[in-house]
């Protein structure tokens, strides 16, 4: 536990989702429907989602807070990993699609395709797919960085390739002929595993897996981040030219954490993809990878516990504002983001860190009293 | 006359390319890609090559030349400096000396010219990290250090080690490193302030973290770009006789705006004017010369 010395915030984040990871299962299985202390299974999945947004803006903080890269484009890796994800599933449906074909997914049988694409072959193994979770993303990110951190592709520029290339990515996906079911996406899962997705049980178990897997992540990015490289990379943050000059090659710092953060966001992608049943090009779309931005930014930059408020709490909003005023959503997340970038542009994060703060300034006002 | 044949090698060092044709061009490419002392020189790793001081200087600069938009930064330069030497650049502002910095620790390619380290490294096919790798440190002008970071963490991020991704990653602080930590902590006064923010310190203290990330670093060769600016007398003695200390082991590079501390520094200084060489000499031979009376001095 010594990564998370120092760290009050991550700690008490870590415990609140141990908690959350606990009690609401089994508040979902063991306690009856009628009793008011249910949690429903529409809950629990929602609460899974948020789950996997936080593991993603956890992703996003490392590279923005830590490293200085601010991606506009981090939902294309987040896509990618549901999409992997998606094949599996669509693959587990067998002939009990609408078609029955026992190999070809529906709207492969829809467009007149005679055979798989050799990109679906292997992915009706679990063990495949989870691999192409990661590595799909990790590849692209991979060369992607490659190119543009080797050639001092920073800031705003950088910023704008990304958004390019989730943008490209989107346009990419929505046509048939990539095979990857162009508009439509991937949808009608049945199940995972072997376990209904429709069940309470393997919805139960979706959701303690994200909270795993948003611990894992955290503590990783949490490893990364107060070793010698995590100090290479905030130092690169803040005097990229200073870093090179004392001997560290900066493009491969860059590419490495950079690749690490797409694989935590196909991660994410993937455990998202079989809690909301469907995966499709929208999810490529650039303005998802900005509302993700503001998520962390809202819970405050190069915190790590910080994004996962932020996703939280934005998520949160989102859910309760589109319910009951669906017009004013898009204003409400203007507003905070502006309000926060004003009032705090530490984030809810700087917020808490200031309380506790003078709190302990406080009480070693008393001590010397 | 031909201009490509044996004696292509000549022409290609020659200011400007564009004299040539295009298949005069690529010829010349051609033959400096198949040169037989250079066989395959990319596939030397910076750390294998040895550094050969044995003629005496460490570095070489040979008609250099670097423009920006038409005006001359470093008009046909020499300098060499010898190894151990410790030696004091002066002149006005806009003289190259910067400039000349920045093109030895390739943060700068210049038009023409040649720069070694020791006879054998051509400087100028090497990238930053490469050059700090094989032994040059530099200290800017306006200090740069790792605001965020502690002043103790900032010479841990400097020091000499292995500075691959997963190395760095995996590092952890030996006690040897430790101690060679606090020994530069108490070389440059920090040591009272080694676990405060580098935003925190003083532009005196901050010149002086530099100046210690520079000696973690370890190098062969040190430039160091206007140590005392922003430095109080005091401080500014103490700057002198480390950077006196250093010499003999390593080879030291000054550029320094204030006469007084370069007076109570320099063996030899030189001085440049409109990017090359005015004058070199020792400090009275310097003062002297009615031409740096004239141009520097006499202001």
């Amino acid at each position: 536990m010594a990564l998370l010395k120092g760290d009050t915030g991550g700690q008490v984040m870590l415990g609140l989702l141990l908690a959350v990871a606990v009690v609401v299962p089994v508040l979902n299985l063991a306690v009856p429907e009628g009793s008011p202390l249910h949690v429903s299974t529409y809950t629990v999945t929602l609460l899974g989602k948020y789950l996997t947004y936080a593991l993603l803006a956890v992703a996003v903080d490392l590279v923005w807070g830590y490293l200085g890269i601010l991606s506009l484009g981090h939902g294309a890796f987040f896509a990618l990993g549901g999409y992997a994800m998606g094949m599996y599933l669509m693959r587990q449906i067998g002939d009990r699609g609408v078609y029955g074909d026992p190999i070809l997914p529906d709207f492969m049988v829809f467009l007149d395709w005679q055979s798989l694409p050799w990109f679906w072959h292997g992915f009706d193994m679990f063990w495949l797919a989870a691999l192409m979770v990661m590595l799909v993303p990790g590849a692209l990110a991979f060369v992607f960085g490659w190119l543009a951190f080797r050639s001092r592709v920073t800031g705003v520029y950088l910023s704008i390739i990304t958004q390019a290339l989730t943008y490209a990515l989107m346009l990419a996906f929505f046509r048939n002929e990539m095979g990857f079911g162009g508009n439509n996406g991937l949808t009608d899962f049945k199940d995972i595993l072997g376990f209904d997705l429709q069940a309470d049980s393997t919805r139960v178990g979706l959701f303690v897996a994200s909270a795993v897997a948003l611990a894992l992540g955290y503590l990783a990015c949490r490893w990364i981040v107060t070793s010698k490289l995590g100090r290479v990379a905030v130092a690169i943050r803040d005097a990229e030219p200073r870093v090179r000059f004392i001997g560290y090659r900066v493009d491969r710092v860059k590419v490495a954490i950079w690749t690490f953060s797409a694989m935590l966001a196909g991660i994410a992608g993937a455990l998202y993809v079989p809690q909301v049943g469907i995966i499709n090009p929208g999810e490529f779309s650039p303005l998802n990878s900005i509302e993700l931005v503001v998520w962390v930014a809202v819970g405050g930059r190069a915190t790590l516990y910080g994004a996962v408020i932020g996703a939280i709490v934005v998520n949160y909003g989102k859910t309760y504002f589109t319910g009951a005023f669906p017009e004013a959503w898009l204003f409400a997340l203007g507003g905070l983001f502006v309000l926060v970038t004003l009032f705090l542009p530490q984030g809810i994060a700087g917020l808490f860190r200031q309380l506790t703060r003078r709190r302990g300034g406080s009480a070693a006002e008393g001590a010397t009293a | 006359m031909s201009p490509v044949g044996d004696n292509g090698r000549d022409l290609l060092h020659r200011d400007r390319a564009f004299d040539f044709s295009p298949q005069q061009q690529a010829w010349l490419q051609f033959k400096e890609t198949m040169r037989r002392d250079r066989t395959f020189d990319f596939m030397v790793k910076a750390k294998d090559l040895k550094l050969d001081v044995s003629h005496g200087p460490i570095l070489y600069i040979e008609d250099l030349n670097v423009s920006f938009d038409g005006f001359k930064a470093i008009d046909h330069l020499n300098f060499y400096v010898d190894a151990g030497e410790l030696r004091c650049v002066i002149g006005a502002n806009g003289a190259g000396k910067t400039t000349m910095m920045d093109i030895i620790t390739g943060k700068t390619r210049p038009d023409s010219g040649s720069v070694y380290f020791g006879q054998r490294i051509d400087l100028l096919r090497l990238s930053e990290p490469e050059i700090a790798e094989i032994g040059i440190g530099r200290k800017f002008q306006k200090p740069t250090v790792f605001e965020h970071h502690t002043v103790f963490e900032n010479l841990e991020l400097a020091m000499a080690a292995d500075k691959r991704v997963f190395s760095t990653l995996l590092a952890r602080l030996t006690g040897a490193q430790r101690d060679r930590i606090d020994e530069v902590l108490g070389m440059i006064g920090l040591a009272e302030h080694a676990k405060r923010e580098a935003g925190a310190l003083s532009h005196g203290q901050k010149q002086w973290l530099e100046i210690g990330m520079l000696l973690m670093q370890d190098p062969l060769l040190l430039l160091v770009d206007e140590p005392v600016a922003g430095m109080t007398h005091q401080e500014m003695d103490r700057t002198a006789e480390l950077l006196v200390s250093l010499q003999g082991k390593h080879s030291v590079v000054v550029v320094e705006h204030d006469m007084d501390f370069v007076r109570s520094i320099a063996r030899r200084v030189t001085v440049l004017h409109q990017g090359s060489v005015l004058a070199e000499g020792s400090m009275d031979q310097v003062q002297n010369d009615p031409r740096v009376v004239e141009v520097y001095l006499g202001e």
